[in-house]
This record gives C-alpha cells, structure tokens and sequence, in this order.
C-alpha cells in the first residue's frame, strides 16, 4: 500500500511491502507479549469474580464476559497489525465519525433520564466511549504534524481546543459529567505531553477554579446530590449515600485474605448494589481481602508500567501520544472507579476496566490496546524488524 | 542532522525511501524522545503513582485487619469466627425487652422465655452419637449439620437448636447427652401478627431490633426496668382500616395501599396500615417491598387532596373568600405545560366549586393569587417541607421543587411537584379542620388531650370554612362515596398521575386517595386511604378515581370505627349551597357539643 502522502514527523520506513521483510508473523512477534498476558490476567480476574457474583454461575455474567473478552482480543489483533500509518491517515475520519455518533446520540438516544447510548441490536453503543480514542487519535495526529517551531505560538492551540471541547460540550449535554471530564483530562494529558507551554496548563487550571462556582449553579440537582453525598455519606444513607456506605462495608469486611471465593455476605445477599459492574472492586476486596486487592492492583499498575516503557521507546510523536494517551483513559477508567468505590470521589459511574461487566468498555479498551500495541510495532515508522525488545 | 529539516529525537532524517532503510541499520538511528518530553513524561508518572498510592493508601485503611476502629467493623474482620454466635454476642436474647401494647391493652409484642441448646464442642465425647441422639428426638434438626458443628474443634461454643418450648426443652434434659447444655432466652413473639407490624418493627431471633417501634426505643425496652410501653393505636381501629384496604386494593388489583385514622387533637396515629404487610414472627424470608412503611418511608405526589390546603391558605391570608370566582374557564399555558380539568366546567367557579368540582386549574389560579413565597412559607409552617418528626426511623424527608417557581406552585395546589409522606399530609389536613393547631404525627399513646401542644397555623375560622367546603364535597362533588348516613362526613378525594421515569406523566398509573373527617361539625378523627396504582377493571365502573377506588372505604371505615371510637351518631345537617347560613349552623352544633 502506498501512502500518497506522509506526515512529517512518521518517517518514512518500511511499510508491509517493504523489503519483504515485515510480514504478519514478525510483527506478532514484535507485539509485547508481556502487556497482552497482563490483559488477559486483569481478564481472568474479571471472570472469577463475576461467576463469583452469580453466586457461582458462569450465567448471567461470566460467560458473555469471556465471550466479549475473545472478541476483543480477536479485534485487538487486528488493529495491532494494521500499520500504523493507516490509522494516523484515518484519525480525523474516526474524530469526524465519533463526533456524528454523539450527534447522533441526541437524536435516536436511550437511557433513562439521560441519553447516552445507541442501541445497535447486540450491543448498547456508547459514542462518548467511542469518542475517548478518537479524541487521542485526532489530538497525537495533530501534535505529530504539528512543527516543533511552532509548538509555543497560541494560534496552534485552538484546533486542540476546539476537538476537545465539541464533544465534551456534546457529552455534557447527555448529561455525563463524568465522561465530560475524562475527555477534557485525556486532551489535556495529551497536550501536556506533547510539549505544550507549563503556563497554559496553569492558566486553564485557574480558569477551571474560577468556573467551579458556576458550573455549580448548572449542575443537576442529581449531581449536586452526587458531590455532597461524596463529602457526607451519611446525609443520605438509604439514598445516594447508600451505594458507598455498603461499598465501603464490604472493603472493610474482607480483612487480610478475604472471606473466600463465593463467601462475601455484602455482595452474595446483594446487599452490594451493582456488584458485578461499577461496584465490583468492592466485591473482589471482600472475597479475595487486602491481598486480592493488591494483587489486582499490581496488574493493573504492570499494565501502564509497560505501556509507558513502550512509549518510552517510540520516536515518532504519533505513536507516543497513541501509547500514553490511551492508556492513560485505561488509568483513568481504573483509578476513577476505585476511587468512587473507596469513597474518595463521588459515584460518577465509571467501570473498573477489564474486570467489570460490561460490553462498550470492554470494546473500546481492547481497540485502545490494539492501538497501543500497533504504536508499539511500528514506533516511529521505523521497520519495526529492526528493533528488538521485550 | 541539520537544524531546519530536524529535531532532535526524531527520525526526520530517516532514510528517504522503505529500500534503504532495511538496507542499512546505521541510518535508522533509534532516537529517545527529547529530554523535555522525558521530564513531562516523568511527570505524569509521578501524578499517576501518587493517584495510585492514594489507593493503595484508602484500601490499606479500610480493608486491612486490625486499622478498623468500631467493633462492629472488626467483627465483620474475622470471618472465621462470624459463622458462629458467641455467648457475649448473644447478650440480648438472654434479656427480656419490654411489653408493648395497643392505647387499650391488647399485647402487641412480648419476650418470650424458651430455652436454646448449645455444646461446647470440646466436652461432646462423640459428636455423631450425640447428634444422632438429638434428631432422634428432634427430627427437624439436620444430623449432618450437629454432626459438623459438634466435631468443630476451631471454636467452643455452638448452638444446637434454638428456642425450643418448655415440653422440648425437658425432653432434651432427659436425654442427658454429655456436653449438652441448655440456656435461657427470650424470643420475641408478636401475637396480633401482621396486623401492626409497620408500627410495631421488627427484631431478628437474637432479639436485636430492626425497625419501627422496637428499634426506635430500643434503649427504653432493653432497660432492666421493664416498663411496658403503650401505643396510640387502636388495634380494633387498625384492623377495620387494614380490613377495608385490603378490600380496595383486590378488588382494583392495586400494587400497595396505605391507612391511616389520626385523633386531631392530639396527632395520635390510631390506626397506621402500610399493605402490602408481613408477619413479623417469620423473619427467615424477608421482602423489602413488604417491609416499607409507606406511611412514613413512601413519598408521593397525592394529587388533588391538596386542594383544601391550598384554599386554606387563600382563606387565612385574605387572599380569597370561599365564594370568591377563579377564571376556570380555558386551560392554562405556562412554561410549555397546560394545566386542565379532569372534568372541566368551562366557567368561573367560586372557591367552593374549585374543590366539590376538583378544578386544577381553579386551584392553580389560587395558588397564583397566593403568590408563591407565601405558599411555600405556608407549606413549611405545615410541616410538609421537611422530614416528619415521628417516634419511627423509617421516615423520609418530602422531594421538593429545588427552585419554588411560579408553575411549581401552580402544581402544587393541585398535589403535584411536591412529594410528602402521607402520614405528613394528614397530619397538615388534621391542622386544616380542627381549629387551625399542628400537633407532630406520634406513636405512642397520650393520657389526657389537654396536655399535648400545638403549633397555631391557621386561624379558627379559616379551619370552620374550609369544614365547610370539605362537606359541600362530600354532598355535591366527587367525594359523595365518602358519605355515611350516621356520622357527617366532609373530605377530599385525590387522583394524581404518577410520574414516568424519565420525565411526563402516566395516563395509567395513579395515585388514588381520599382525605376525610369525621364527625365534620366538630372533627375529631381523620381517615386517609390511599391506593397506589389502582386498575380501571370491568367490575369496578370505568374509573379507578380517588372517588372510586378510596372514598367507599373511607365511608365503610368510619361506619365502623365511630361506634368503637365512642363518637355519637350525629343528625344530617342541612346542606345547602351557601357557605354563611352552613357557617353559622356550624357554630350552633359547636355550641351545642
């Protein structure tokens, strides 16, 4: 395949044709290995507490998780072996597409209350979801073609600007605070480490500060309710209190090794509510205890320890902002969500990545490992036989 | 590398075309990223390990043994132990708790002494003879589970078979097994079963209490010195109340229904029915849907009983007399909704015609004329903004309007847009038609009337028209089933539209209710009964209307109870349409009583 034209900043290499020596089987090998075991483990972790959540049943849960799961792993392979040229040549479509699902979303949406999801038939398509890689992809697409020159001076900043702040804008009207936030978080990550100025992340922090006040007086009575029942569980323990409170029962009753597998009262007399998607963190904590926790969480941490290394040694911008982008939402996803179920944040509804149940995340976070790895392959454009690692 | 073409740490000057670039491995220099970029990105690596020691920090203070500071948390901590009851953790079923009883003396609950086995594992000489003894006289224990029990060396105490009668217990003696022991306890029976079990509570076989009466007084029942504790309920009351209910909801296939009788000059409960009910001698299935007390714990929009609220309101402000007009001729248009009449008369209605024809948009007109600071500051003064004060834990605070706007308080002199709890709302009607005095809903019985204080809301003779009007409802209007033809009933009947998730209304699923007061020259009791989600059958008419599906029992109930309650069978007054002759024929009987 020929590319009729080249950024910039990913050199030109060998693409699949080149040399006869890039073929599928060497860039499988040139896939880190490691980071998928790591996966597949959050994985299994995954299965076991939810046929744990069904009372020891592979039905409702499990078994459509494993299902999902190989699906994913399936399609992981795939957008990892797709050069990744293609997918910088194809970031501004998938932005475009995103951007028309959220639009889209509006129109045609379900859900109670707020309108977040298209139904597709097999699957409840969650477009902000879809958005979060896009959102990376266009953003690393543009600070790779961006000239290093050019990086301090304030015009480049306003297509960053304005890719973020439509589907936030977008998001924020389903209503999903949550989500609205992530993207935001995720663009300004982005942007940090793509060498934006030190200052203008001041100033937009500041300007946050100075907004707090009114996007109070915008806010939901719902998420008002949300953020004072974060900082006083107690005000409302049948109410919005009830889910931390319960939560945070079933963290402390796990002790040092837990109650055992199937054996946690909180979550098995359903006591526990949403146990087997976003309150699943607490479930683990009360069957597998302290040391089940840490071990998740070592999974967890290992996953972007390893991405970051792998961004480490990418030279092209694009691939290093796919890497480090993506998996920051993977941290986000993680850290958000043990947060919520600890008490340190408000119940914002976020899943714990590849263990709680759930079909979007789970898809969209395999797309974002496909994408990674693909950056991983072909780091920097550079023939990705050349460099051994791992 | 040349400045203008190249950065450092990138491949710009990677090999122009794909052949040289597999030909020679010195041209693909493996660049790092700049240092700056490396700083940045050791940056946020610090951001992200302090997000995650934050983690592992929260975890290690909730989850870790031996961090946790309460002893119920570090009970939950040693789950070995948990399975098994000690004897210290059994404390309270070796205690008697008090008795409690209905405001006449009929026992609602009471301990009593049974007797429990138990073994200390590591004086049974031989588990499986032992426990073959025990299921050889008591076939329902399970020899297995003796068997297990017995043979567990990791504790030393564990019961064998609880509360038995005093007949078992001497069985069990002369068995004589070795090891085996018995201990005194208290079980707690409730002999009137379900019939008060909302009020009552709810306490687990170790006697712990749960909810209603027993857990809010827990401390008063456990204490040594027994005092027996009387209730305001009436349980001969109870049971016509819950009778008729029961009666209205089976025959319009409702989902749940709520009763309740309340002394106005006291705020007595004396009869408090929430069905679907439970029984509470059976604890081991448990169904929260049964457990509610919508009495306290429900919240709903009531729909039209608000009205004489409302009215009650323009009467003590001046803001309107009761045959005061109110333009109901069209439906009125604010902020993107209309509000219309079930059964419209399409012209000006005085305020009297407002609520025997249960006009919205009258009532909005009303409330409009009220203004809304001195609704919702009235609204307050009734207690119905915030939680009720009651001898229950099981008691939720009303849903507000965040913001009280002008269609909020349109809506609300029709019952919508705030949602209370119905034992709030009565107690805010027994204000409206006893003189204007607001005594807080209670549980427990009250010796002399005289002794309870009010809080004055209304005027005396706001509360004498607004009686009034609650009759002209009752012999002109929509509440005619609430009639009786020996005790004058005057009420309102209410139909509210529940609210779909998701916003709008239902057309199907409804509130229906009905407020009264009896005997309405000089109420002292008011009846409420409301049926949630009553079903438009055949066999029924067309309507599952306040009217329809709560007003007869209202009238049944009264026929009822008012001999009970020893309250004299009053002669039909004269009903007309003029509010001042029924006024001042209102007085005389006052007088007269």
């Amino acid at each position: 395949m020929r590319m009729t034209s080249f950024p910039r900043r990913i050199t030109q290499s060998a693409g699949p044709a080149a040399g006869g020596g890039d073929t599928i089987w060497r860039r499988l090998r040139s896939m880190n290995w490691l980071l998928v075991s790591l996966i597949i483990v959050a994985a299994c972790i995954g299965f076991t507490v939810l046929y744990s959540a069904a009372d020891g049943s592979w039905q409702p849960w499990a078994m459509r998780q494993v299902i999902r799961f190989c699906l994913g792993f399936a399609l992981m392979l795939t957008i990892a072996l797709v050069d990744l040229r293609i997918w910088w040549r194809l970031a501004y479509p998938i932005y475009g597409i995103a951007l028309a699902l959220l639009v889209l979303v509006e129109v045609i949406g379900v859900g109670e209350g707020s309108h977040r999801w298209i139904a597709l038939g097999f699957l409840n398509l969650q477009p902000s979801e879809v958005m979060k890689v896009a959102l990376v992809l266009s953003l690393a697409r543009y600070f790779n073609d961006l000239d290093e020159n050019q990086i301090d001076r304030l015009v480049v900043m306003i297509p960053p600007l304005l890719l973020t702040a439509l589907p936030a804008a977008l998001v924020l009207r389903q209503p999903d605070l949550g989500t609205a936030t992530i993207l935001v978080a995720l663009a300004a990550a982005v942007a940090f480490l793509a060498g934006l100025a030190w200052w203008k992340f001041a100033l937009g922090a500041a300007a946050v500060a100075a907004a707090a006040p009114i996007t109070w007086s915008m806010l939901h009575d719902y998420q008002r309710d949300r953020v004072l029942t974060f900082i006083d569980p107690g005000r409302d323990p049948l109410g919005s209190g009830y889910h931390i409170l319960q939560s945070k029962i079933a963290l402390g009753s796990g002790g040092l090794f837990g109650k055992g597998f199937i054996g946690g009262t909180q979550s098995q007399l359903n006591f526990l509510p949403e146990k087997h998607t976003d309150f699943i963190f607490a479930m683990m904590a009360e069957e597998f205890g302290f040391a089940g926790s840490i071990f998740m969480l070592s999974v967890l941490v290992g996953i972007m320890v390893f991405c970051f290394l792998m961004a480490m040694r990418s030279t092209s911008v694009f691939s290093r902002l796919i890497i480090l982008g993506l998996s920051l939402n993977f941290f986000f996803y993680a850290f958000i969500n043990m947060a919520m179920v600890m008490g340190l944040m408000p119940v914002v509804g976020v899943p714990l990545p590849m263990i709680s149940y759930g079909g979007t995340a789970m898809l969209t976070l395999m797309i974002g490992f496909g994408l990674i790895q693909s950056a991983s392959i072909h780091r920097g454009g550079v023939a990705s036989q050349r460099v051994k690692f791992g | 590398m040349t400045e203008t073409l190249t950065l450092p740490g990138f491949d710009l000057d990677a090999p122009a075309s794909p052949a040289e670039a597999t030909d020679s491995k010195v041209h693909v220099p493996r660049h790092q990223p700049r240092t700056a970029e490396r700083w940045r990105l050791a940056a946020v690596s610090c951001g992200l390990a302090v997000a995650m020691m934050a983690i592992v920090g929260k975890l290690v203070l909730t989850a870790a043994p031996g961090t946790l500071p309460s002893a119920n948390a570090s009970a939950f901590a040693a789950p070995a132990r948990a399975v098994q009851v000690t004897p210290d953790d059994s404390e309270r079923s070796t205690l008697p708790r008090a008795k409690i009883f209905d405001r006449n003396g009929a026992l609602l609950a009471f301990s009593l002494p049974v007797h429990s086995l138990y073994a200390h594992p590591s004086e049974v000489p031989d588990p499986t003879a032992t426990a073959e003894a025990l299921v050889a006289a008591f076939p329902y224990l399970d020899r297995n589970q003796l068997v297990k029990r017995l043979a567990n060396e990791r504790t030393d105490f564990v019961y064998l078979a609880r509360h038995l009668t005093p007949a078992d217990y001497f069985k069990a003696l002369h068995l004589g097994l070795p090891g085996v022991r018995a201990q005194k306890e208290y079980r707690r029976v409730y002999p009137q079963g379900s019939l008060a079990a909302h009020v009552v509570g709810l306490t687990r076989s170790d006697q712990t209490a749960l909810s209603g009466i027993e857990a809010y007084f827990d401390a008063d029942l456990v204490a040594a010195a027994q005092v027996p504790m009387a209730l305001s309920l009436d349980i001969r009351v109870q049971s016509v109340v819950r009778q008729e209910l029961q009666h209205q909801i089976d025959e319009y296939a409702a989902k749940a229904g709520v009763g309740i009788v309340m002394d106005v000059r006291t705020g007595e409960m004396v009869a408090s029915v929430s069905l679907p009910d439970f029984d509470p001698n059976i604890i081991s299935k448990r169904d929260p849907n049964q457990e509610m007390n919508r009495v306290s714990n429900g919240v709903y929009e009531l729909g039209s009983v608000f009205k004489p609220v409302v009215a009650a309101i323009a009467l003590d402000t001046g803001v309107a007399k009761s045959d005061s007009m109110f333009d109901a001729r069209y439906p009125i248009r604010i902020d993107g909704y209309t509000i219309a009449d079930f059964h419209g008369r399409h012209r000006w209605l005085s305020m009297r015609e407002v609520l025997v024809h249960s006009s919205n948009i009258g009532a909005a007109r009303i409330a409009s004329e009220i203004g809304v600071d001195r609704l919702v500051q009235y609204f307050g003064r009734f207690g119905l903004l915030s939680a009720p004060s009651m001898d229950l834990h099981e008691v939720q605070k009303p849903l507000t309007p965040a913001r009280w706007q002008e269609l909020d308080a349109m809506t609300s002199a029709y019952g919508y847009s705030l949602n209370v709890s119905p034992v709030q709302f009565v107690a805010a009607f027994s204000s409206l038609v006893n003189g204007g005095t607001l005594y807080g809903p209670t549980l427990l019985a009250i010796n002399d009337f005289r002794t309870v204080q009010g809080t004055k809301v209304l005027h005396e003779d706001t509360s004498a028209t607004v009686r009034s009007m609650l009759r002209s409802v009752v012999t002109g209007g929509s509440g005619r089933n609430a009639n009786t033809h020996l005790y004058p009933v005057g009420g309102k009947t209410g139909t509210a539209l529940k609210r779909k998730t998701g916003g709008g209304n239902s057309t199907d699923k409804r509130i229906s209710s009905f407020v009264g007061t009896f005997p309405i020259q000089q109420p002292r009791y008011v009846v409420f009964i409301m049926v949630d989600e009553p079903q438009e059958r055949e066999i029924t008419g067309r309507y599952a209307t306040g009217g329809k599906a709560a007003a007869p029992a209202v009238s049944r109930i009264v026929e009822r109870i008012a001999p009970m309650l020893g309250v004299q069978p009053q002669p039909e007054i004269l009903d007309d349409d003029n509010g001042k002759n029924r006024n001042r024929g209102f007085q005389a009987v006052v007088a007269r009583n």
